[in-house]
């Protein structure tokens, strides 16, 4: 059963309590789940506590509350967890925690800048369409974490600016995280929520991200094309280095890249194999840690714990807004706003969804718009597909926006602080805007030829 | 078997207001690995290492995985060393460590000794003035005294120069 599937027999569960078990929904239990919510959200916005504490202890009070006033028990909070995105994330975190000690990150980076004859433009082209294929096949967070480095030791190595690499590695990141469902986290829990497969999400985002990069690279290479000037000194350093040297362990490569492979090819086919994606990436890990056969405690440090509680916490929090009946009602706000027109609806939730993700973290939010989507199931003759699509261009798109629109960027700008230079939230916004604008717009005009 | 028997009366200190490069001077020129930053009542109030110095001069970019420094230019260090010579001591030195008291077991000595790579242990008056510190030589010294107790080493002699 598909997880739309799952979603709806909860809802109808969810009524049943209401109807039978004399539980009516009352404007205190409505109040207070939403300030228990809304007082999470700004709490993470704020981000003056640690995200993941907040959705914790946001999750538990809800639950506390609920039980309390009868509108929410744990029960209910544990079937809200969305278990089929742990799962896809820890599988992914676990492969790629084992496949990026063997040095294949830094082999593809030192190849790619040799490949570009240690031509600046041309090796920041090179890393553009690098970072956007990583990040549709392993996500945005671990694409720019391997990344990274390597933009600096190769700028370092060519004495230029290393800021205009950055910048376009979080455009990219975010661009490219938008074309597959593993790519970005908003697309693993709409893909999750709605049962979109891999393929589809190919099928009906990859045009519209190649579209976008062909746009963005003149735009780039206008940009910056002229800021990252070298010597051919600095040049012939690049062909001299040994991209061979990273690689220290050639048996473990070649179970990561198998594995890896495997993996994605699964991905390809998890719909066709009637699998969910999340069953596919824990086999990967599995499979690798047979392979590997070391000790597993290691592996398992590298799962980042605190993104998998930070989403725990967040679907316990939401389930609690969805069972008082917030998010019904606020889909119901929407459509009366759209006047139920479905391209008002599709525009309204693609641009909603950038401007809100440009400053907000966009995983709460689409974690709080699956379900109001899926309230309005049944009421446009198009299905809801082509609303899902809004949904992740939007959410992913918007990223871009600001320095904090995307974990992604986030991660970039520490890196960067720790490594002496300051990534400005001003200057980000100028340039991140823009793109934004433009790749929205693009994906606009998209989702009319397409789909409207 | 208690702290005051094992440990170093000599420890170089240095002022929290000092600079990075001063501290640097010190170091070498006291041939230590360790120093223990003082304030003006000689209270210890940080610790300086090797170590905290080394990982001022990686890179943020080269901490997480090393394989990337494979492929480092010449002169990176250099670069990211000329970078740090205005950072004041108190902007960097080690503020989590554990004092010891000379009343103090040596077992306590031994096993904070192990938490997070600590090498050095101050060791604090009941004022809270410094007036020894506990190395991981005083802490091998006191493992042979148990097991030599004809042919005792002396306890003072732990390798901290003057």
């Amino acid at each position: 059963m598909d997880q739309t599937g799952k979603f709806c027999i909860t809802m109808v569960h969810g009524v049943q309590e209401v109807a039978h078990g004399g539980i009516h929904i009352t404007s205190g239990m409505m109040t207070v789940a939403l300030l228990i919510f809304l007082g999470s959200y700004g709490a993470i916005v704020s981000e003056k506590i640690h995200r993941t504490i907040i959705a914790i202890f946001g999750g538990a009070l809800m639950i506390v509350a609920g039980e309390l006033m009868g509108f929410y028990n744990q029960h209910n909070a544990v079937g809200a967890v969305d278990f089929n995105t742990v799962g896809l994330l820890v599988g992914m975190m676990v492969i790629v925690g084992i496949t990026k000690n063997t040095g294949i990150f830094q082999y593809v980076a030192v190849r790619a800048a040799k490949l570009a004859k240690g031509d600046p433009w041309k090796i920041l082209l090179m890393f553009a369409l690098i970072t956007a294929v990583f990040s549709a096949l392993l996500d945005n967070v671990t694409t720019v974490l391997l990344m990274v480095p390597m933009t600096f030791v190769i700028c370092d190595n060519l004495k230029i600016n290393p800021m205009p690499f950055l910048f376009v590695e979080i455009f990219m990141s975010n661009v490219g995280g938008t074309a597959t469902l593993i790519g970005d986290p908003p697309n693993i829990l709409i893909g999750s929520a709605a049962g979109l497969t891999f393929m589809q999400f190919v099928e009906n985002l990859a045009p519209a991200v190649v579209i976008m990069m062909i746009v963005l690279i003149p735009l780039f290479k206008w940009w910056y094309g002229k800021k990252i000037q070298t010597s051919r000194e600095n040049k012939e350093r690049i062909m001299k280095l040994d991209e061979r040297e990273s690689i220290e362990n050639v048996g473990l490569l070649k179970k990561s890249l198998f594995v890896l492979g495997l993996v994605i090819l699964g991905f390809f086919f998890h719909g066709a194999l009637g699998m969910e994606a999340a069953t596919i990436a824990l086999f990967g890990a599995g499979l690798l840690l047979f392979l590997d056969g070391k000790n597993p405690e290691r592996v398992l440090e590298e799962v980042e714990w605190v993104t998998i509680f930070f989403f725990i916490g967040l679907f316990v929090l939401v389930g609690g807004l969805e069972h008082v009946g917030a998010i019904n009602w606020a889909a119901e706000k929407m459509l009366e706003l759209t006047q139920g027109d479905f391209q008002t609806t599709s525009i309204l939730i693609l641009w909603g969804a950038a401007v809100f993700s440009a400053f907000v973290d966009n995983i709460p939010f689409v974690a709080t718009m699956i379900p109001l989507v899926e309230q309005m199931h049944g009421v446009f003759p198009q299905g809801l597909e082509p609303i899902w699509w809004s949904l992740a261009l939007g959410a992913c798109l918007g990223g871009n926006g600001t320095l904090v629109g995307a974990s992604a960027n986030l991660v970039v700008a520490g890196m960067a602080e720790k490594s002496g230079y300051k990534i400005k939230f001003v200057d980000f916004m100028k340039v991140g805007l823009i793109i934004m604008t433009i790749t929205v717009a693009i994906a606009q005009v998209y989702m009319w030829i397409r789909f409207y | 078997m208690i702290v005051k028997n094992y440990m170093c009366d000599w420890v170089n200190t240095i002022d929290q207001e000092k600079t990075l490069p001063e501290v640097v001077k010190k170091m070498v020129e006291k041939k230590t690995n360790s120093i223990v930053v003082v304030d003006e009542n000689e209270k210890p109030v940080g610790l300086i290492s090797s170590r905290t110095l080394i990982k001022q001069v990686v890179p943020g970019y080269l901490k997480e995985d090393p394989t990337n420094s494979m492929f480092g230019a010449e002169g990176t260090f250099d670069r990211y060393a000329d970078k740090l010579r205005d950072k004041k001591l108190k902007d960097f030195m080690d503020t989590d460590f554990h004092v010891l008291s000379p009343d103090d077991a040596m077992i306590e000595a031994a096993a904070y000794s192990l938490k997070g790579m600590q090498r050095f242990l101050p060791v604090a008056d009941e004022s809270g003035k410094l007036v020894g510190a506990i190395t991981r030589t005083c802490i091998k010294n006191a493992l042979h005294n148990v097991f030599f107790a004809n042919d005792k080493v002396d306890p003072k002699d732990n390798g901290v120069g003057k």
